[in-house]
């Protein structure tokens, strides 16, 4: 079975992104994807790259590491990039054969549109790899918080949204040992029959049942009873870190329209 | 059939380099010191290349004849699921090879042909029924061997004769509408009915209640007196000692001991330092034996035990007493 437990993993550590609170993380990491996209000419979308990697560099990830963490995603780039070649016909032509024309101006929109994916996924991943999962669901509540008067039951979607990304790895576990038990009884699992599909799924599925029973009962147990009048034992609060990156976010923002009047 | 394993190791490669930081020079120092010996016998690359690499089993080698039944003990985390799974080549050894009748299961062909003749039973093997009826359930295994029609029932049937279901009688019903103990009978049907030679069981017993435990108990003896090869690994000392012609107990993936009953439990005080025990019968005699009792056999169960001490202490061991097996266990 592949190995897909190690996607959006905590890199634990104590940086200043570390600390920051997940709210701002979260809002100001959505800045920056939207950023990358205000970026109009390589030399302002190298104002984005910089800034991100300064990021990488002050949460002491390893940038190695973070560009193994976005591998799984990186067909959308590729193809992306491919379609770009394809189908953008401007500038010079450099090859054509058949239908395909191969133009200068696609060559640099493809690596345009790569690089700015790219800057994309790190932004997003260095929120995964530095916020604790269930930081991220509770900044997403706190953000969902005014639309409840209009009925959002956004803390038990941020449940929810926990309950997934914790069980997720769970599940994988599971799948893993149902996959060799059949192979085990003969099941040939690449030849893609219903049959072993359904030995595949069918105890899966029932073990998530079993599982949301279980946990039903224990969260009973634990009096759980929704969001009203419930208390925080790690109530989120802002620090003056996430005025220092509000107003680094700003910056890079001026910074990136500026560059983009840069004649590159 | 016979399952030979020699000088098995096996890491998992992902090893987080977080986690294995602990200890981690002093095992690879100890782990090579080992494998010098059999890297020169068998010409291979040095081993632990990878400061990562943790070693879930290191330089296991034991056999498993034909028609033997032999346990396997160890403390939670030691490697005995992780040394079950290379039974039938789910896993593949880091290091060494597993031979099935002399031939290696690295050889993809073989390891599938041996999927039917060693069967293997994982722990609470009824999460993995699926099929609508538990007749289609127990012929998934067959089946997939190739098997149908007459034969394919006939399979079926007899899987079923043997753990005491009756496919006229639950065959048609869905399996889970069963209770717990039954729908385990059933998943260890479906590998029976790939009429294995060797049946590699991990916890069998586990999360059973009393009664159902002991006839899946008596249900695996008496496939063991049919013929057939029984491998187990159990929590529970007492049915080690009662069962098994052997005991072989993995501590941190090495082989601690490999003997039979009497060897291995009467080695109490090592047991214990590795988090295991030996059944009551006999922790009970080795505390009377400090206390000065007279006790000279190596391993006792509690019909021996009340045998050797009534006469000590003034009396006779009924006759009505003991008979029963495991009367007090």
């Amino acid at each position: 079975m592949p190995d897909i437990t190690c996607i959006g993993r905590y890199w634990p550590g104590d940086s200043p992104i570390h600390r920051m609170d997940a709210r701002a993380k979260l809002l100001l990491s959505l800045a920056v994807m939207a950023i990358a996209f205000v970026a109009q000419t390589f030399c302002s979308l190298a104002v984005v790259a910089v800034f991100v990697t300064g990021l990488f560099v002050l949460s002491g990830i390893p940038l190695g590491s973070a560009l193994r963490s976005i591998v799984p995603l990186i067909f959308i780039v590729v193809i992306t990039a491919l379609l770009n070649v394809l189908f953008v016909q401007t500038g010079d032509v450099v090859a054509h054969w058949w239908v395909i024309t191969i133009t200068t101006g696609g060559i640099r929109m493809a690596f345009f549109i790569a690089l700015r994916l790219v800057i994309l996924l790190l932004a997003m991943s260095l929120l995964t790899l530095t916020t604790p999962t269930l930081d991220i669901t509770d900044a997403f509540e706190y953000l969902l918080g005014p639309f409840r008067r209009f009925g959002l039951p956004a803390h038990e979607l941020s449940m929810m949204m926990g309950l997934a990304l914790r069980f997720m790895p769970l599940f994988v576990g599971e799948l893993t040992t149902i996959y060799r038990a059949q192979v085990s009884r003969g099941a040939v699992l690449s030849k893609w029959r219903v049959s072993t599909l359904t030995a595949l799924l069918v105890p899966l599925f029932t073990s998530a049942f079993r599982h949301a029973e279980t946990l039903s009962a224990a969260m009973d147990a634990r009096c759980y009873h929704g969001a009203d009048g419930r208390t925080r034992l790690h109530p989120l609060s802002y620090t003056s870190l996430d005025r220092n990156g509000v107003i680094a976010v700003a910056l890079l923002l001026a910074l990136t329209v500026a560059a983009n009047f840069l004649p590159l | 059939m016979r399952v030979a394993f020699e000088q098995v190791s096996y890491s998992y490669r992902k090893a987080d380099p977080a986690e294995a930081k602990g200890g981690r020079g002093l095992r690879r120092g100890k782990a090579k010191e080992r494998a010098t010996a059999s890297e020169q016998a068998l010409g291979r690359a040095e081993w632990g290349a990878d400061p990562n690499e943790r070693w879930a089993l290191r330089d296991v080698s034991f056999v498993v004849e034909p028609g033997e039944f032999l346990g396997l003990a160890g403390h939670t985390g030691s490697g005995k699921s992780t040394l079950i799974q290379h039974m039938n080549g789910l896993l593949h050894p880091t290091q060494g090879r597993v031979l099935v009748d002399g031939r290696d299961l690295a050889d993809k062909s073989w390891a599938q042909q041996c999927r039917g003749s060693v069967g293997l039973v994982f722990q609470y093997p009824e999460h993995q029924l699926f099929a609508p009826t538990v007749a289609q359930d127990v012929a998934f295994g067959p089946r997939n061997l190739g098997l149908s029609g007459d034969e394919l029932d006939a399979r079926v049937r007899q899987a079923l004769e043997r753990v005491h279901l009756d496919v006229g009688e639950v065959g048609g019903r869905s399996p889970f509408e069963l209770s717990g103990g039954q729908q385990r009978r059933v998943a260890f049907a479906g590998v029976l009915a790939m009429d294995p030679q060797v049946l590699v069981l991990d916890e069998p017993v586990a999360g059973l209640d009393p009664v159902a435990r002991e006839d899946f108990l008596a249900l695996i003896a008496e496939l063991h007196a049919g013929g057939m090869s029984v491998v187990m690994a159990s929590h529970n000392m007492d049915d080690l000692a009662r069962l098994c012609d052997r005991i072989l107990v993995l501590n941190g993936g090495s082989a601690f001991a490999l003997g039979s009953p009497e060897d291995v439990f009467s080695q109490g005080e090592a047991l214990r330092s590795i988090g295991l025990d030996v059944p009551p019968a006999q922790r009970m005699a080795e505390q009377l034996r400090a206390e000065g009792f007279a006790l000279p056999r190596a391993l006792y169960d509690t019909e021996s035990l009340a045998e050797d001490l009534a006469p000590q202490l003034g009396g006779s061991a009924a006759p009505a007493f003991g008979r029963k097996e495991g009367a007090c266990a």
